[in-house]
Parts: C-alpha cells; sequence; structure tokens
C-alpha cells in the first residue's frame, strides 16, 4: 500500500516536472501596434540608394544620350522631357546638352504613406555650374515599380525652399481638397494656367505671387508673336494634365503641389507664301523642317507650388519649374 | 519498516528533483539557437509582423528552393510587403505551430494588415497574378534588406522598430513558382530556471532522507545493543541484589542503630549521621537499601541514587565513590562498612541468629583466631590483596591513621568503581578469580562459610593464618595492636565498644569493601566486624 503510494506520488512528480519543463509555451509574435502616424515611405539611405541608381542611369543615358537607357529610372513627363533634350543635344551636336540633373539631395521631402503611388521630392544640391537647385520628383507607382523620376524644376532665385519634416518623420500627403490651405491644391494648376493664359487680366492673378516662370512665358509669347506677326498669329493654350500628382504638408501647415501643364504655342501662317523654318531641334522632334501653314509647339511644364494656409493672407507661391518643349508639329 | 519506506521514497524523491532540475538544464535544456522551419505550398511567402522578432533579436532567415531554382529574401515594412504581394497567391507565416514549427497560413489567404492596399493592388494584381510567371522582389526600393540566391539565400536581421515582414519568393530559371522552405533562427537566451531550486529542494530531500535513514539505521543498532547490556546487567546485578538485599536489609536495619549509637559520632562528621537516618527512613523499602543507605550517609546526593538503584553492593559503592571524594574519610568507612558488614552478616545472621551482626561474627573469630589479629584475621580474607590488609591493619591500629591511608585506598576504589559500574562482575574476577564468583554466587557459599561458624572457622582459620602471617610479617606495628586486641574483643563482647571500634574498621573496612563489591568481591570487613562483633 505504503509502496503504491509512493510510486504514484513519484510518478506524479515526473510527471509534473516534465509537464512544467515542457510547459513554457513557444514564442509568439508581438509586433508593435501600427503607428498612429505612418512612418515614411522610404528612409533616408532608401532615398540615398534611389538617388544613386538615378543618377547612374541619367548618367548612362546622358553619355549615349539614349533614352531607352532611362527607362528604369525615368518616367512620365520626365522621360518625355529627357528625350527631347536628347534629341536637342544630338540635334545640336551637343550644342545644347540635356539639363543637369544633380542626384545629390540637399532636402529630401519623403511622404507619410503607405498608398501608391508614392511621390516623393527631393531638392537637390546646386550643379557645377552653378544654376539653380532641382527639385527631382520622384514616383513609385504600383508597389512592384521603382522610384522613377517623373520630372524636375529648377529652383527660381530668391526662393526659400518651404520648411518640410525631417525625413525620418516623413511629410503628410494631403488631401487635394483641403480647405485649410488659401486655395484648394485640385484648382492650382487650373488657377495657374488661367493667369498664365490672361495674365493679370485673370481673376485669380490675385492668388499667386509674381514669378519668373510666367513672366518667362509672358515674355517668349510677346516675342514670338512680334516675330511672326507679318506672317500669321500666335496663340497659346495652357492646359493642367490632370489634378496635382501629389499634395504635401510642409512643417508650416503649407502645402507643396506637384503637377504639371503642357503649354501649346501655335503659329498660324496667314500670309501665302509664308513659311517658317524649323530649327534642328524642332526639326529633330517633328521630322521637317519647314512649316508652310501652321506650327505647334508642346511644352511640358513641370510646376511646383505653395500653397499658404487657409486664411494666412499669403499668395499661391509658385516656387520650381521647368518647361521642355517636348513636342513640334508642322504643317 | 513503514517509517524506513517512506524515508526511502522520500530520498527517491530528492533524487528524482535532482535528476529532473538536471535534465531540464542538460537534456530538456532549450538550444541555444531556436530553429523553426515550414516549407510552403506557394511560391511567394511572408511572415507577418513580429514574427521576425518573436524568437530573439537577430533573426537569421534561410530560404531553400529546389536546385536550380533561385529565392529571393527581403524584409519591408508590412504594408509594403503586403502592397507588393498584393493579390498574389502567397502563404502567411503566423507564428510558430511548435517549438520547431513555423505556422503557415493557408494558401492565398489575404493578410488583413493593410486596409489601403486594395486601393492600388488591384492594378498589378491583374498584370501578373493570372499568370504562372512569379514577380521578381529584387530591385525594389521599398526593402530594407534583401538577399537573393540560387537554391539557398541567407539574410540576418536586427530587430527595429516597426513593423517589419519578411517576404520570401522562389522562382524557378523558367520563372514558374518554386515554393521555398523557410527556416528562422533565433539565438536564445536559455535559461535554467529550475535547475537551482530543483537541485536545493532535491537536495533537501535527500539529505532529510539520508538522516532519517541513518537515524533508523542507528536506532536499530542500539536496539540490537541494549538487550545485550541488558542481559548482563541483571547477571550482575540480580544475584547479589536479591540474596542480599533481604537479608542485608534487615541486618542493617538493626546495625544501624548500633553504628549510629557506637562508632558513627566518634569517626564521622555529624553530617552522616543525620544523613543515615533519612538514609534509612527511605531505605527500608529496597533490599538493598540499607547497603545504599550507608553508603550514602557519606554524601547526602548519593542516597537518593542508592536507594533507587536497588542494585547489589556494587551499585552503592559505584554511587560511594563517586560523592565520596569531597569526604574521603567518611566514604570509605561508611559506604563499604555496611555492605561488608551485610554480607557477614547475611553469612552470620543464618547461625547466629539476627540479633546484633556484631555479636555472632566475633565470637567465631575470636574462637579460631586467638591472638594475632582478632579483628584483621577476620577482616582479611586469605585471598585479599595485601595492601588492603595493610589498609585494615593500619585502620584498626589507629582510626586516625586509617583515615588519613584511607586516602590511598579511596582512589582506588574510584579507579576500580568506574569499572566495577560498568560491568561491576568482570573487573573482580581479575584479581580475585576464586572469590568473584563468590561475590555473586559466593554470598551464600561465603555466607554459609561465615555462618556455620564451627565448621568454617578451620577452613576461615587455615585460610587466615597465611594471610595474618603476611600482615605480620608486613606491618610490624600493627601486630602489637593485635596484641592487643584480645583485649578490644572482650570490649567488642560488650557491644558499646566494639561498637565504637567497628566504626572506625568499618569506615576503613567500608573502603576496602567497596573496592572489593567493585572488583566483585565478597566483602570481607563484614566478617572482621561481624566476626570481631560476634566472635
Amino acid at each position: 500500500m505504503n509502496r503504491r503510494r509512493a510510486r504514484g506520488a513519484l510518478v506524479g512528480l515526473v510527471v509534473l516536472a516534465a509537464a512544467t519543463a515542457c510547459a513554457t509555451p513557444p514564442p509568439t509574435p508581438s509586433p508593435e501596434p501600427p503607428a498612429a502616424v505612418l512612418p515614411p515611405a522610404l528612409s533616408v539611405t532608401q532615398t540615398t540608394d534611389v538617388l544613386g541608381d538615378l543618377g547612374r542611369v541619367l548618367a548612362a543615358g546622358d553619355a549615349a544620350l539614349d533614352a531607352t537607357l532611362l527607362a528604369p529610372r525615368v518616367t512620365g513627363p520626365a522621360l518625355a522631357m529627357r528625350t527631347a533634350e536628347y534629341q536637342r543635344a544630338t540635334a545640336t551636336a551637343g550644342e545644347r546638352p540635356p539639363t543637369v540633373l544633380p542626384t545629390d539631395a540637399q532636402v529630401s521631402i519623403v511622404p507619410q504613406t503607405q498608398t501608391w503611388p508614392r511621390v516623393q521630392l527631393v531638392v537637390t544640391e546646386q550643379p557645377d555650374d552653378l544654376q539653380a537647385p532641382r527639385v527631382l520628383v520622384l514616383v513609385q507607382e504600383t508597389p512592384r515599380d521603382r522610384y522613377s523620376l517623373w520630372g524636375w524644376a529648377r529652383m527660381f532665385p530668391g526662393v526659400s525652399t518651404p520648411r518640410t519634416a525631417d525625413p525620418d518623420v516623413g511629410s503628410p500627403v494631403l488631401d487635394p481638397v483641403d480647405a485649410d490651405l488659401a486655395m484648394a491644391p485640385s484648382d492650382v494648376l487650373a488657377a495657374y494656367a488661367d493667369v498664365l493664359a490672361l495674365g493679370d487680366a485673370s481673376e485669380l492673378a490675385a492668388s499667386f505671387a509674381a514669378d519668373p516662370f510666367r513672366d518667362s512665358i509672358a515674355a517668349t509669347r510677346q516675342a514670338l508673336a512680334t516675330n511672326v506677326q507679318e506672317i500669321g498669329s500666335v496663340a497659346e493654350t495652357y492646359t493642367p494634365t490632370g489634378g496635382p500628382l501629389t499634395v504635401i504638408g510642409t512643417a508650416d501647415g503649407e502645402a507643396i503641389v506637384v503637377g504639371t501643364v503642357q503649354t501649346v504655342s501655335t503659329v498660324t501662317i496667314t500670309l501665302a507664301q509664308a513659311k517658317l523654318t524649323l530649327s534642328p531641334y524642332e526639326a529633330a522632334l517633328t521630322g521637317v523642317t519647314e512649316a508652310t501653314t501652321a506650327l505647334a509647339r508642346t511644352y511640358t511644364d513641370v510646376l511646383v507650388f505653395r500653397v499658404p494656409r487657409a486664411g494666412s493672407g499669403a499668395q499661391v507661391q509658385l516656387i520650381a519649374a521647368e518647361a521642355v518643349l517636348t513636342a513640334v508639329s508642322a504643317q | 519498516m513503514l517509517e524506513r519506506l517512506i524515508h526511502a521514497a522520500v530520498g527517491v524523491v530528492g533524487l528524482a528533483l535532482i535528476g529532473l532540475a538536471i535534465a531540464s538544464a542538460t537534456v530538456w535544456r532549450a538550444d541555444d539557437v531556436l530553429r523553426a522551419a515550414g516549407t510552403a505550398d506557394q511560391a511567394i511567402v511572408v511572415t507577418d509582423p513580429g514574427v521576425l522578432e518573436m524568437g530573439g533579436d537577430p533573426v537569421t532567415v534561410t530560404a531553400r528552393v529546389p536546385s536550380g531554382a533561385r529565392v529571393v529574401l527581403a524584409i519591408g515594412r508590412d504594408t509594403d510587403v503586403a502592397g507588393w504581394v498584393g493579390t498574389d497567391d502567397h502563404q502567411r507565416v503566423t507564428g510558430l505551430a511548435g517549438w520547431h514549427e513555423l505556422a503557415l497560413a493557408a494558401p492565398g489567404a489575404v493578410p488583413t494588415t493593410s486596409a489601403p492596399t486594395p486601393s492600388v493592388t488591384p492594378a498589378p494584381a491583374p498584370d501578373e497574378g493570372s499568370t504562372a510567371t512569379v514577380p521578381d522582389p529584387a530591385g525594389s526600393d521599398m526593402w530594407l534588406t534583401h538577399v537573393q540566391g540560387t537554391g539557398e539565400a541567407t539574410l540576418t536581421w536586427q530587430a527595429e522598430p516597426g513593423r517589419w515582414s519578411l517576404l520570401a519568393v522562389g522562382v524557378t530559371a523558367a520563372g514558374a513558382p518554386a515554393a521555398p522552405t523557410l527556416e528562422l533562427a533565433w539565438p536564445r537566451a536559455v535559461t535554467t530556471p529550475y535547475l537551482v531550486p530543483g537541485t536545493v529542494a532535491g537536495g533537501v530531500l535527500l539529505l532529510a532522507a539520508l538522516a532519517l535513514l541513518g537515524r533508523d539505521l542507528r536506532r536499530r543498532q542500539g536496539v540490537e545493543w541494549t538487550p545485550v547490556l541488558t542481559e548482563q546487567i541483571p547477571v550482575v546485578g540480580e544475584p547479589p541484589a536479591q540474596p542480599l538485599t533481604r537479608r542485608q536489609v534487615r541486618e542493617m536495619q538493626a546495625a544501624a542503630p548500633a553504628a549510629r549509637r557506637g562508632g558513627r559520632r566518634a569517626d564521622e562528621p555529624p553530617l552522616t549521621t543525620s544523613e543515615l537516618r533519612t538514609l534509612e527512613e527511605a531505605a527500608p523499602a529496597t533490599g538493598a537499601v540499607p547497603l545504599a543507605e550507608r553508603s550514602t550517609t557519606s554524601v547526602p546526593a548519593a542516597t537518593t541514587s542508592d536507594a533507587k538503584t536497588a542494585a547489589a553492593p556494587v551499585a552503592s559503592a559505584e554511587t560511594s565513590e563517586s560523592p565520596e571524594p569531597p569526604t574521603p574519610a567518611a566514604w570509605p568507612a561508611s559506604a563499604e562498612s555496611p555492605a561488608f558488614g551485610e554480607q557477614p552478616e547475611a553469612g552470620a545472621t543464618p547461625a547466629a541468629g539476627s540479633p546484633a551482626p556484631a555479636a555472632p561474627a566475633r565470637e567465631p573469630l575470636a574462637a579460631p583466631q586467638p591472638a594475632p589479629t582478632g579483628r584483621r584475621a577476620l577482616r582479611t580474607r586469605p585471598a585479599w590483596a595485601p595492601s588492603r590488609d595493610e589498609a585494615d591493619e593500619q585502620e584498626a591500629a589507629t582510626t586516625s591513621s586509617a583515615t588519613a591511608e584511607e586516602e590511598p585506598a579511596a582512589p582506588r576504589g574510584r579507579r576500580s568503581a568506574p569499572s566495577v559500574t560498568q560491568a561491576s562482575p568482570r573487573p573482580a574476577p581479575g584479581e580475585t578469580a576464586t572469590q568473584t564468583p563468590p561475590a555473586e554466587p559466593a554470598p551464600p557459599a561465603w555466607a554459609a562459610a561465615a555462618s556455620s561458624d564451627a565448621v568454617p572457622p578451620a577452613a576461615a582459620s587455615t585460610a587466615q593464618p597465611s594471610w595474618l602471617r603476611r600482615i605480620t610479617g608486613t606491618t610490624p606495628a600493627p601486630p602489637s595492636p593485635p596484641a592487643s586486641q584480645p583485649e578490644p574483643e572482650p570490649a567488642s563482647a560488650g557491644e558499646p565498644e566494639p561498637g565504637a571500634d567497628e566504626r572506625p574498621a568499618q569506615t576503613d573496612s567500608s573502603r576496602a569493601d567497596a573496592w572489593r563489591r567493585a572488583w566483585g568481591l565478597p566483602p570481607l570487613e563484614m566478617t572482621n566486624d561481624d566476626d570481631g562483633s560476634s566472635r
């Protein structure tokens, strides 16, 4: 009896000990809760990697003046612009080389987002020729796409870069129809196009601060009109290409709005026997050298606006822009 | 038996506990590296956020695919990975199914982590999802780190704040899906929480069991030993106790008063008398008591012990010895003299009847042995050691000197005493082999000799002469007193004087008697005293 009891107790003890020894459950995943503030889409190092790769791609393309080499990292308007520039460079025998695009980031404006497409802005260092810093617009269209150069713009002289959040934190991506801004980002491009077309006559002219780009557009248009006034007329249209590509909030509560406007400058030749001789660049784009009835030149404009907060009384400021002749049609 | 079983069981439990504790730290010790593997059914495998970090800090991910295929490992934000995977068929690693097995969610299960992805993912999904080809995650800008290899790829990931997922994609050379086998390995800070407490507790149990068992064994041995002792003891104690006690009691009781009257006062300090009374009062109950009483008379403390221990003379001798040291003179006299007195009396009483012990004893002695040494002849046994005799002689000569001499005698008694106490009978045999038997059984024999004065006297005389000769030869001085003995004897015949004489004699002789008893010898002095008195 006693022995049986002892044996039973012993067995029980062994089982208990074995059970406790094996009782430790395997670890279970305990992930952090999803962050209340979304993380930046790319880390600084990732951005650097992307820019480095972009620089290599651009260098390869620039060296060969072959736009096909740009495919991995250049897309959208930038690809068209760069392709045209390559054609221009080729047509001019290198007299007008493609725009220098530094890829060293001075400021990275990284979006806080988990959706696609993702747009990241990079303010580069000044090029070696002390031209204005470029604003590079990098876009990841889909999760399986790489970040590609969507467009670039030159910073205007005297325009300070908006204060933006640290790239480690990321900048918020704002709703294009944000009421907290002086002007809805979705309306900025159209309004600016109207201002471009009408100049000071536009109702919205007061909403935009003066900028070199608008002045240059007007001057170019005026010059062109003067040049062709004997043989025809000039008409220019400014059309926003879709809505804004992205709206990124700054540290000051302002917004950076990036978009493109297509400028079509059309020269209609009304004088009989009159004809326009195309520049080699234009000729390269069209394949013809002369225009007898009409010449349409299409510019792709990449515009970067700074939209102030609502009620601040400040005007929408165009801080960077780049216009590249990307298409010509001659008849 | 049952107790011992329980103790043994406790020990076994302790051992088992120690074993388990050690095993928990060795055999059952968790691996230093926790490895968990799982083979997917799909080409795309994604780990849920937290899986990478669940086992330890740096996780080493190894993905294997059938030879020839290519495998890509990438780690990115869970939303990025989820966005990249989109709606393509894939499997999720949700955790551990066991210590070494990854839990893979059902193929094609869409993670619920990213709500926003649907808005975008639909686009890529139709592009590549339907096709048999597998997209290549390599080259995406979203991965914090990624590795690719043919057949196998290994990637180590240090934990970072945030939610991270692993993406593993296996692609054959032809672009067809190749299900990867994923293995995650974490270094483990292995703890052995059961080792120390288990070992300590087990050790305590084991020690306790050992102690208990040891006690059992000791107890068992003790039990075996005790009966041996008890066997011996009764043999030693009983014979003297029984025969001696009753007679002695009577005799001693009878003798005691006489002793008080006569000698006590003279030789012994006042203490003894008072003590004697008290002792006597207590004593009567047991036969041995009288002896004890007398012995105790010298020292009060001994009385109780003596009284209690009804043991024969031996006991009394022992007890008397220990207390006596303070008063050497008193001790031998009081303690032993009675003892001797008893035995001889016992012998004498039957013959003489039981009046005053002294009277009967003396007569025979006086008769056989004339002048030379009335008392001494009687006192000293033929076999007795010369020392004893000398002591007696001296004592007899002068009580004062006797007391002085007693001291040397006392030590003997003390020395012998310890041996006596342990085994009273044995030590005796050494010296007086012939007499020792008498000591126990002898009392009767001896008593008979003593009692039947008529016959024994001859024997006694025969024995005595030799002894006497010795004595006389050895101690010239004493002889003179012996010469005077005849005178004392008549005096002794008159009880009062002899009593007085006896007392001193007893004191001296009592020492010797105690010593003898210690050695298991029959008391001589009693005979002397008795003889002296009786004869």
